[in-house]
């Protein structure tokens, strides 16, 4: 090493902290508005592809960006269920495929989604271990929820119930893992699928129990008149489906009247889109979006308020700088006594304007360094961090 | 050594003002400047160094007339003939005691470094009894300890000529005597020629010759 850069090294090392202190806050100014962009957009890219992928949704009326969120990154609740015959009449147009969708429940932190297997081939997945739902009461699980959950093939889920202090509320149903899904880098890695029929059983809408009509199930009958028998609190409900009783589940009620939160509609071609969207116009019951166009709507709000925090951290990051030049124009006075000493002895004037600028450019250097690596990981890991930060 | 003709000096934008008509200082003397602050005495010394030029006359230094020389002839001179040691001692902080010794030679690109120069700042600073002491920082050592180092750094290069300013004005009475010692044995043993700026009068008797100031013409007040 040079002798003026092994006396900048060893000045640099001697002022560690303060040197460190300059790198982080300068790496900071330089990083933020940046990385913050490349998240932002980087972000905005993945919502508006699955947006984009999915032609039209169906829901009830509300807010259709919760509609969207809850359909297609199973983010938010609906409040608002539409039935199930919703999506046997779109299908009756002949203009489109109905993909019922049926997201409320939950395994811990992970959605359980309840659909049909025409979801898969949509989304383009497929089962990297195991199979797709075949019976009543199986799961399918996301790469990502299959790792969260620490389970795989032949282990068991079980539902979370809504709320620990409601007796009469929806209980828990453990379901084997018969699937985990390739991963796909989409919101579908997270979730746990299952039939939408089970998801009713989870809801309470369909059930099994013990054979009432069977002796041994005596302490559990209330009353008989004729065919009729009426159990009570002690019938045996069964809380996983298995072959041996699965032939006791049975559903309460029209299953055309069955809630779904959301229909995925798929037209055939943009004609059919087109004639889809205006008969959906005159039916107030429901509410037919573009989910590319609600993401549009919320993304724009998205990038104003972007635009204000990139430019609160540009302002930030100026009065940082402003501090920093600071620091290093006292640093340089602070020297003084060493570039006259240096002088004394003989040193070239370039060598002490590279002793004296060695501290700021190697500063500026690493932290420029530090600054591009920080924003090229964003750029790589970034959604995946924030998903992280997002569960803390 | 030092031969100085018709010298006028001034500092810019100051009052003051030397004149040294004559002055000439033996190769391989002992010499010591006296004289009231404010005499010109450092100021004499920085320009028999080259740091300072002269607005008129002639300075020759161990026969080269260092006023005709290019301010990087004079830089190249200064590094190789003449060792300098400061008052303040001027070491820096952030250096150990063997690089601030080695500093002449990591900070000029004509003086290369390289092991035999390592030993011989090593040999040097055993010499002085700080050679235990290479790897500490200099706050870490006491006034004696520092001034010592500093003449190390000085006579690295091996100068024909040292020159001293204040060497023992931040010593107590026992380091005092120890830099002299160290001083004026290897004044003795390297034939090498020695110029002090000095205010105490104890220490004049060792050397040859003393150079009182108020034979000068120096007018005003020297600036900070």
């Amino acid at each position: 090493m040079s002798g003026p850069l092994y006396l900048a090294w060893r000045y640099l090392v001697f002022h560690r902290w303060k040197t460190v202190v300059l790198v982080a806050a300068l790496t900071l100014i330089l990083f933020l508005p940046v990385g913050l962009r490349v998240l932002v957009r980087q972000g905005a890219e993945r919502l508006v592809a699955r947006a984009v992928a999915t032609p039209l949704l169906v829901g009830a009326p509300g807010s259709p960006t919760e509609l969207v969120l809850s359909s297609l990154y199973f983010e938010s609740d609906v409040q608002e269920t539409l039935p199930y015959s919703e999506a046997a009449r779109i299908r009756d147009t002949g203009l489109a495929e109905a993909i019922p969708l049926h997201v409320r429940f939950r395994v811990r932190d992970q959605p359980i989604v309840g659909t049909t297997p025409e979801y898969f081939a949509f989304r383009g997945l497929h089962a990297v271990d195991g199979r797709f739902a075949a019976v009543l009461g199986e799961a399918v699980l996301g790469d990502r929820a299959a790792r969260d959950l620490g389970v795989a093939v032949g282990d068991h889920v079980i539902s979370s119930p809504e709320s620990l202090f409601d007796i009469a509320g929806v209980y828990p149903l453990r379901m084997p893992v018969v699937g985990v899904l390739a991963p796909s880098d989409s919101p579908d890695d997270d979730a746990v699928f299952v039939d939408v029929k089970t998801a009713w059983v989870i809801q309470g809408l369909g059930h099994g129990h013990e054979d009432l009509s069977r002796p041994e199930a005596a302490p559990g009958v209330l009353e008989r008149e004729g065919n009729v028998v009426i159990g009570n609190a002690a019938v045996v409900q069964y809380n996983e489906i298995t072959a041996e009783n699965i032939d006791s589940f049975h559903f309460h009620g029209d299953p055309s009247r069955f809630p779904l939160t959301a229909v995925i509609a798929v037209p055939r071609d943009e004609k059919a889109s087109a004639l889809l969207q205006g008969r959906y116009q005159e039916v107030p019951a429901v509410r037919m979006v573009r989910p590319e166009v609600v993401m549009g709507d919320l993304l724009a709000t998205v990038f104003t308020v972007e635009r204000y925090v990139v430019a609160g951290a540009v302002g930030v990051g100026l009065a940082t700088l402003a501090t920093v030049v600071l620091v290093f124009l006292l640093s340089l006075r602070q020297r003084a006594r060493e570039r006259e000493t240096l002088e004394k002895i003989g040193a070239a004037p370039r060598a002490i304007r590279v002793l004296m600028a060695s501290e700021a450019m190697f500063v500026l250097l690493v932290a420029g360094a530090m600054a591009l690596t920080l924003t090229w990981l964003a750029g790589r890991f970034g959604p995946e961090a924030a998903r992280l930060l997002a569960r803390l | 050594m030092i031969a100085i003709r018709d010298l006028r000096f001034a500092y810019d934008g100051t009052p003051f003002r030397l004149e040294v008509p004559v002055l000439d200082v033996a190769a391989r003397s002992t010499t010591a400047f006296v004289g009231p602050s404010g005499s010109g005495k450092t100021t004499l010394l920085h320009l028999a160094a080259g740091i300072l030029l002269p607005s008129e006359g002639r300075i020759a230094v161990d026969g080269t007339e260092i006023t005709s020389l290019s301010e990087r002839a004079r830089r190249a001179f200064r590094v190789r003939r003449v060792g300098l040691v400061f008052q303040e001692f001027e070491l820096l902080e952030y250096l150990s005691i063997l690089d601030n010794i080695l500093l002449p030679f990591r900070a000029h690109p004509d003086l290369r470094l390289d092991a035999s120069i390592v030993d011989r700042a090593r040999g040097l600073a055993d010499r002085v009894g700080i050679g235990d002491k290479l790897d500490r920082r200099p706050r870490h050592l006491s006034q004696g300890e520092r001034q010592r180092t500093a003449v190390c750094r000085a006579v690295l290069t091996d100068p024909p000529l040292l020159l001293t300013d204040e060497p023992t004005g931040n010593l107590d009475p026992v380091n005092r005597e120890k830099v002299l010692d160290i001083l004026f044995d290897y004044v003795h043993d390297a034939g090498t020629t020695l110029v002090a700026v000095t205010h105490d009068a104890e220490i004049l008797p060792r050397f040859g010759r003393v150079v009182d100031f108020r034979d000068f013409h120096a007018r005003g007040e020297v600036p900070a």
